[in-house]
C-alpha cells in the first residue's frame, strides 16, 4: 500500500532543507521554471537570492528577483530545446543565449570530432577555453595520432604545442599560421642580430623555423620558401619523404621560390 | 528468437508523436533499428525514435535514403585513413548546408540511431569548420565563453613559443 495519496506532490513533501539542496543543483533556468509551477516553491526560491545567483546560468551583472531577464546561459540540450520553442527565441537568439552547443555535446561526440582535427586546428581548439583544453591536452593518444603532430623528434614528450606541429593542412592553416605565429622574435641568447621567424613550405606545408639578421627578415618573410625535401626534390628529383609524395609538386607554382637550406 | 520478417516497410515515430513510414532498408542503415527489427521479427507499430524529433528525422531518413545502397562498413573497422581525411562527398556537404543547431541534432541523431558514417560525416563536417580559425573565431563560432584568466592566456602563448628549433 503506497505511503502517499497519488495526487500528492513528493517534491513539496520533502523536508524543506532537502529541498533547498535540490534548489541548488539546478540550473538558472530549471530554477525559474520551477519556481513558476506553484506559489509555494515560487516563495521558497523568490526568497533565497543567495540560491538561485548562484545557479549555473545565472547573469551576475543582472538584478532583481528570477526571471529570464536574468539567465545567461542554459545547461543542456533539453533546457536549449525548451528555450526555442517555449519562448519562441530564434535560433539565432539561442545560440547568443545558450551555452556553447559543441560543448554540450556528449563528451565521446567531442572526442571523435577532435580525432577528425588536423594538431594545428586542434592546438587552436585547446586554447579557447578550460573544458576543450582539459579534454584535448589530457589525451595524447588522441593528439599525437591527428594530421600534422610530430611524433619523431628525438627527445620528444607527447605535448601540443606549436612546436609540434610538423605541418598544416591547407591554405587557411597556412594563412592563419603566418597570422598568429609568424612575427620574427628576438634571439637575445646568441650573438650577433638574429632574429627567428618560422614558414610554412610552399609546396608540402611544412612547418619549419628559420633563423636571419634583422635586415634578412623582412625580405625572407615574404618570399615564397621550400622546406628542405621540397627544395631537394626541385634540385634532385622526386624525394621519397611522405608529404612530398602526398602533394605531387608543381614546377610552375614554385618557379621563383627560393630554396631553403638549414 | 525471432523469425525474419518480410515486411517491405517500418513506421517510425518521432519524439514529437509524428509517424513517418520508410522502407526497411533504408530504416535499417540505423544499426539500432536493424538490430531491432532483427530481434522483434514483424512490426507492425511505429517505433519511437526518444531521442529524435520529426525535422531531424526525416533529415537522417532523407541521408539514408540517399546513402541506402552502400556499402556497410565493418564491425570492428578502425581504418586510420578514416580519421586522416576531412573530405566530404559533394552532396554530403549540401546535406550538411544546415544551421548549427540542426548540424549538431543530426550528429546526436546519428549516434543515437548508429549510423556510423553519418556521424562521421556530422564529425567531419564540424572540423572542417574548426579548421582554419583563430580561438577567438572559434569562440565566437561555437559560442564558447574565454574562461581563462590573463595569466592563463599568457601561459599558453608563452607554451606556444618558438622555443626549439625545428
Amino acid at each position: 500500500m503506497p505511503r502517499h495519496k497519488t495526487n500528492e506532490c513528493l517534491l513539496l513533501r520533502l523536508p524543506l532543507e532537502l529541498r533547498l539542496i535540490i534548489y541548488e543543483t539546478c540550473s538558472a533556468f530549471t530554477l525559474l521554471h520551477l519556481s513558476l509551477t506553484c506559489a509555494q516553491l515560487r516563495a521558497e526560491v523568490a526568497a533565497r537570492p543567495e540560491i538561485y545567483t548562484n545557479t549555473y546560468g545565472y547573469d551576475t551583472n543582472t538584478a532583481g528577483p528570477l526571471s529570464m531577464y536574468n539567465i545567461r546561459l542554459v545547461k543542456d540540450w533539453t533546457e536549449r530545446r525548451v528555450l526555442l520553442e517555449r519562448y519562441q527565441v530564434s535560433r539565432q537568439r539561442g545560440s547568443i543565449w545558450g551555452a556553447s552547443p559543441l560543448l554540450h555535446l556528449p563528451l565521446e561526440l567531442r572526442l571523435e570530432i577532435y580525432s577528425h582535427c588536423s594538431t594545428f586546428a586542434l592546438l587552436l581548439l585547446s586554447s579557447t577555453c578550460h573544458q576543450a583544453r582539459a579534454e584535448i591536452t589530457s589525451r595524447p593518444a588522441l593528439y599525437t595520432q591527428t594530421m600534422g603532430y610530430v611524433r619523431e623528434r628525438p627527445g620528444a614528450r607527447d605535448c601540443l604545442s606549436v612546436c609540434y606541429v610538423r605541418f598544416v593542412t591547407c591554405e587557411e592553416e597556412k594563412a592563419l599560421m603566418k597570422r598568429l605565429y609568424g612575427v620574427p622574435t628576438r634571439l637575445d641568447t646568441l650573438p650577433g642580430d638574429l632574429w627567428k621567424y618560422w614558414f610554412c613550405c610552399g609546396n608540402c606545408f611544412e612547418v619549419r623555423c628559420d633563423v636571419r639578421r634583422e635586415g634578412e627578415v623582412r625580405v625572407a618573410a615574404e618570399e615564397k620558401k621550400l622546406c628542405n625535401f621540397c627544395a631537394m626534390r626541385v634540385m634532385y628529383g622526386d624525394c621519397k619523404c611522405l608529404e612530398c609524395q602526398l602533394r605531387p609538386i608543381n614546377r610552375e607554382d614554385i618557379k621563383g621560390a627560393r630554396l631553403f637550406k638549414s | 528468437m525471432a523469425t525474419p520478417s518480410t515486411q517491405a516497410t517500418v513506421k517510425l515515430q518521432s519524439n514529437d508523436n509524428v509517424v513517418i513510414e520508410v522502407e526497411r532498408a533504408i530504416a535499417e542503415r540505423s544499426v539500432l533499428i536493424k538490430n531491432m527489427l532483427e530481434d522483434c521479427g514483424e512490426v507492425t507499430d511505429a517505433i519511437p525514435i526518444s531521442n529524435v524529433n520529426e525535422s531531424i528525422l526525416r533529415k537522417v531518413i532523407e541521408w539514408c535514403e540517399h546513402h541506402k545502397n552502400d556499402p556497410v562498413a565493418a564491425e570492428n573497422e578502425n581504418d586510420d585513413s578514416r580519421k586522416k581525411t576531412t573530405d566530404i562527398d559533394e552532396w554530403d556537404q549540401k546535406f550538411m548546408n544546415v544551421d548549427q543547431e540542426m548540424l549538431f541534432e543530426i550528429i546526436l541523431a546519428a549516434n543515437f540511431l548508429d549510423i556510423k558514417p553519418l556521424l562521421d560525416t556530422g564529425c567531419k563536417t564540424v572540423a572542417n569548420m574548426i579548421k582554419g580559425k583563430s580561438p577567438e573565431e572559434i569562440r565566437k563560432l561555437f559560442n564558447i565563453q574565454n574562461d581563462f584568466t590573463p595569466e592563463e592566456e599568457e601561459q599558453i602563448r608563452r607554451e606556444n613559443e618558438w622555443a626549439e628549433d625545428r
